[in-house]
């Protein structure tokens, strides 16, 4: 099959999208309350590391995908597990995605549409992005990230024009001391949304100029660190702490505030359309991660995966959790012990470490 | 292949339009304002005010009522918010709701549980004003004409903000306020309170609005303060205007301050950028505050016949409106917190902010350490011209006496 | 081969839903499938039952496909072979 290209604008487009998506629905590292800007700073500079390290792992084993490295690190039968195994975490993945989105859309626009609905038209376009290739996605998101941008800065210009932002909410400054921000910072905003970042060691082969990618994926991570850190401020200043911790979408609420004037109000469809692209291209990554895998297992093109696995995903958004309790719950205590540390570290690491066993024994034998 | 899927994509556009949540115009009455009431069956009586947009264009008015008001007992406002077409012909969109009204009673027995929901739902927003209605009931508010408005909720909106722009004696309070209030462990929340002025049971109806004095007018009255989610008492203007400076949202206000040893004779000091400031410090279980308040203003009224060329003048002028300013805030201050003990203005919450750690000694008994805690007042007053004349012309006929 | 990646990966998110399920819920291992497919409100399931079915639809297309493909491929190499 013929080798995909991606540019490194479009990896530092898909990068800024990818780690914006679902965390900017639900809001991440609200348990450190007022500090919550300062822990997603930190897990910003995290970020940095753990994008860092996984670069690294794809840079040690050159144009290979996690699932070739798996092969080329344990051979045949141990990666078919492995593979299935990661398989089924991005698609569980993509339907935790795929249900924030549901929920934000039946919580605030649409209480009366069934879910099943929403959920099956957005997998239908996802399935047909994938069909066609990486590469639309790609062209997606350098399309529409100038947009998110922007978007953010007019969200920003008009809450601070309605007088609703109020500085002084930021304070006490770090109440606790240092620890229980900390504690937020690892494991919570280490894993999500991070962490997830591992399902770009599907894509860092298909980058055209290996050599800048580090460069352009660490300046993606920085840009979406910040929006996010933005973000979260925007929320704690316009809502105020308490407000804050109990919404279950807190930038929309947010949005709901914007009046300029008595002209310009309520800017949720703004909102609404910053989270869809980015639900849409996280889930879109994780199915195309997701696709790969089954690529490698069954040694067919991936494209004969994407239509099938988005109809999965499409199921698998509603029953992946009973209700909004379970699926927040889940999402805090199960999935980051049991799926994000193993899949994201654990096995990565090990890997990493039996490369450069391997490096270095080779190197032994050729001096010999 | 493609011909084939092209069928089914072809049926799904048509289901895109998302018809579960679709609701035609022609089909639906805007809320402009509810009212909440204490009933004995029932715990609340919900009174919504749904407007008939053709009355209020004045094109097409007719001559009509311009809103139908209606009111349904029952347990929560949630769902009588949804059983409102027992009355009602069409669906009701509360999005656009403009005020919440609670009736006396209603907010002394409490006003947390109905917050939740209004909170909470989708489809109300933010940008109301909460209000309570004294000495009568809030239906009452509601059903009251006023010909410029037509409806009685934009008429209060509208009154509200008015009168907070040229005066500053309402704070418009809004649902955040409210609840960070309530959540705050350093804050009360207070809300305006409106009552109705002349024969409130001439109120409702078309005629009221033909007269050049309405039978029935809907007035601002005081400031509603709560302890717990609970009403207990009010403060009367003048002090809520106080208030509003404290909280930082005074615009623009009038002083008429009386001079010096010439009794009920008086200047007026219009004032424009407000400013106030709160710090202190928490020693020993003991609070102490310093507000600092700024203001610049221009004389709008001068009976004292001082002359204006001076700036001698201006000087006196000044200190006088200093110090007149800073006894009636600590006034104001004082009688909040030996009357109602709580802590309304955010004293706490600046120690909070800036104190965390001594604060939190003393947040369970906060309301307790502010009712003997020391406020020391330091206005600055700058007073820059006299609007359109110099000297005031009754200096000017007391000298040819 | 498309039909049996279809299975296997609805078979292992299946197990992995019913485990979660079972200790956020505090579900046996039947209550929790039964949970997964067999909810008591049920409302538009059906759609995304008609998607999964459209998806296994084309999977069985799909393999169809393949299966034609392969075999026209062994018919040239054999018609190729035998001269």
């Amino acid at each position: 099959m013929p080798k995909e290209n991606l540019s490194l604008i479009q990896l530092l487009t898909l990068t800024i999208n990818f780690l914006i998506g679902s965390s900017i629905v639900v809001g991440v590292g609200l348990q450190a309350k007022n500090d919550a800007w300062i822990a997603l700073a930190a897990g910003t500079m995290a970020g940095f590391a753990i994008v860092w390290f996984y670069h690294k792992i794809s840079d040690l084993v050159p144009e290979k995908n996690i699932y070739q490295i798996f092969e080329y690190v344990y051979g045949k039968k141990i990666t078919i597990l492995l593979s299935l195994l990661y398989v089924t975490y991005f698609v569980y993945l993509a339907s935790r995605v795929v249900r924030d989105f549901i929920e934000l859309i039946s919580a605030s626009i649409m209480p009366h549409t069934p879910i099943e609905f929403i959920s099956l038209t957005l997998m239908l376009l996802m399935g047909y992005i994938i069909y066609l290739g990486i590469e639309v996605l790609a062209r997606i998101t350098e399309i529409f990230t100038p947009y998110i941008l922007g978007f953010f800065v007019l969200l920003g210009i008009f809450l601070i024009a309605s007088g609703t932002i109020d500085i002084q909410n930021i304070k006490p400054v770090l109440s606790g001391g240092v620890f229980p921000v900390a504690k937020v910072v690892f494991p919570s905003i280490i894993t999500f949304p991070f962490g997830e970042l591992i399902a770009f060691l599907i894509i860092f082969p298909a980058i055209t100029k290996r050599n800048h990618s580090l460069k352009f994926s660490l300046i993606g991570v920085g840009i979406a660190g910040g929006l996010l850190t933005l973000s979260s401020l925007l929320t704690i200043t316009t809502l105020g702490t308490d407000i804050t911790q109990r919404s279950a979408f807190p930038l929309l609420s947010v949005a709901r505030l914007v009046s300029v004037g008595e002209f310009i109000e309520r800017m949720d469809s703004v909102v609404v359309f910053i989270m869809m692209l980015g639900i849409l291209i996280k889930g879109a990554v994780f199915l195309f991660s997701a696709t790969k895998g089954l690529e490698h297992i069954f040694n067919l093109p991936y494209r004969y995966f994407a239509v099938p696995l988005a109809m999965i995903v499409s199921l698998f958004s509603i029953l992946v959790s009973v209700n909004f309790a379970d699926h927040v719950e889940e999402g805090l205590t199960l999935v980051p012990k049991f799926l994000h540390l193993p899949f994201q570290f654990g096995v990565p690491g090990i890997t990493m470490v039996i490369i450069l066993w391997k490096k270095r024994k080779q190197i032994k034998k050729r001096k010999r | 292949m493609k011909k084939i899927l092209l069928a089914p994509m072809l049926i799904m556009v048509l289901c895109l339009s998302g018809c579960w949540d679709y609701r035609e115009l022609a089909d639906v009455t805007v809320v402009t304002g509810i009212a909440v009431d204490k009933t004995q069956n029932n715990k609340y009586k919900l009174t919504v005010e749904g407007i008939n947009a053709q009355e209020l264009n004045n094109r097409t008015a007719a001559g009509y009522a311009p809103s139908i008001v209606y009111s349904l007992s029952g347990n929560s406002i949630a769902e009588l918010t949804q059983k409102m077409n027992i009355g009602f012909s069409r669906n009701l969109i509360y999005s656009h709701m403009r005020i919440l009204i609670i009736s006396e009673t209603a907010a002394r027995e409490g006003i947390t549980e109905f917050i939740d929901f209004l909170e909470r739902d989708r489809e109300i927003r933010d940008d109301f004003r909460l209000i309570i209605s004294r000495r009568t009931s809030a239906a009452q508010i509601l059903k009251t004409t006023y010909p410029f408005q037509k409806s009685s909720s934009l008429k209060l909106f509208k009154q509200m903000d008015s009168f907070r722009r040229n005066w500053g004696g309402n704070p418009s309070v809004q649902l955040n306020d409210v609840v960070n209030a309530l959540t705050s462990p350093a804050v009360q929340p207070v809300m305006e309170a409106v009552t109705i002025q002349g024969k409130a049971s001439k109120g409702p109806s078309v005629e009221n609005m033909k007269k050049v004095t309405p039978d029935a007018l809907v007035v601002l009255d005081s400031l509603g303060i709560f302890r717990e989610g609970k009403l207990i008492g009010f403060l009367p203007l003048n002090d809520s205007r106080y208030y509003v400076w404290l909280r930082g949202k005074l615009d623009h206000t009038a002083f008429s301050i009386e001079c010096r040893k010439q009794n009920n004779n008086f200047i007026t000091l219009r004032a424009y950028n407000n400013k106030s400031k709160i710090t202190g410090h928490l020693e020993d279980g003991k609070a102490a505050f310093k507000v600092k308040l700024q203001l610049e203003g221009f004389l709008d009224s001068n009976h004292c016949g001082k002359d204006l060329n001076k700036v001698e003048t201006y000087k006196e002028y000044e200190k006088l409106a200093e110090k007149y300013i800073e006894k009636e805030m600590k006034l104001s201050i004082n009688k909040v917190q030996k009357k109602y003990k709580i802590d309304v203005y955010g004293f706490g919450e600046y120690l909070y902010r800036n104190d965390y750690k001594n604060f939190k000694t003393v947040e369970h008994n906060w309301d307790n350490v502010f009712k003997n805690a020391k406020v020391e007042v330091d206005a600055k007053v700058k007073l820059r011209r006299t609007a359109l004349r110099t000297k005031s012309f009754i200096s000017e006929t007391k000298a040819k006496h | 081969m498309l039909t049996f990646s279809f299975l296997l990966v609805i078979f292992l998110l299946t197990i992995l839903l019913a485990v979660f399920d079972m200790m956020i819920l505090d579900f046996s291992i039947w209550e929790a499938l039964i949970n997964l497919y067999f909810p008591e409100v049920a409302t538009g399931r059906s759609f995304v039952y008609t998607g999964v079915f459209f998806g296994f639809v084309i999977c069985i297309v799909g393999d169809f496909r393949l299966y034609k493909k392969k075999k026209l491929k062994k018919n040239h190499a054999e018609r190729d072979g035998s001269p």
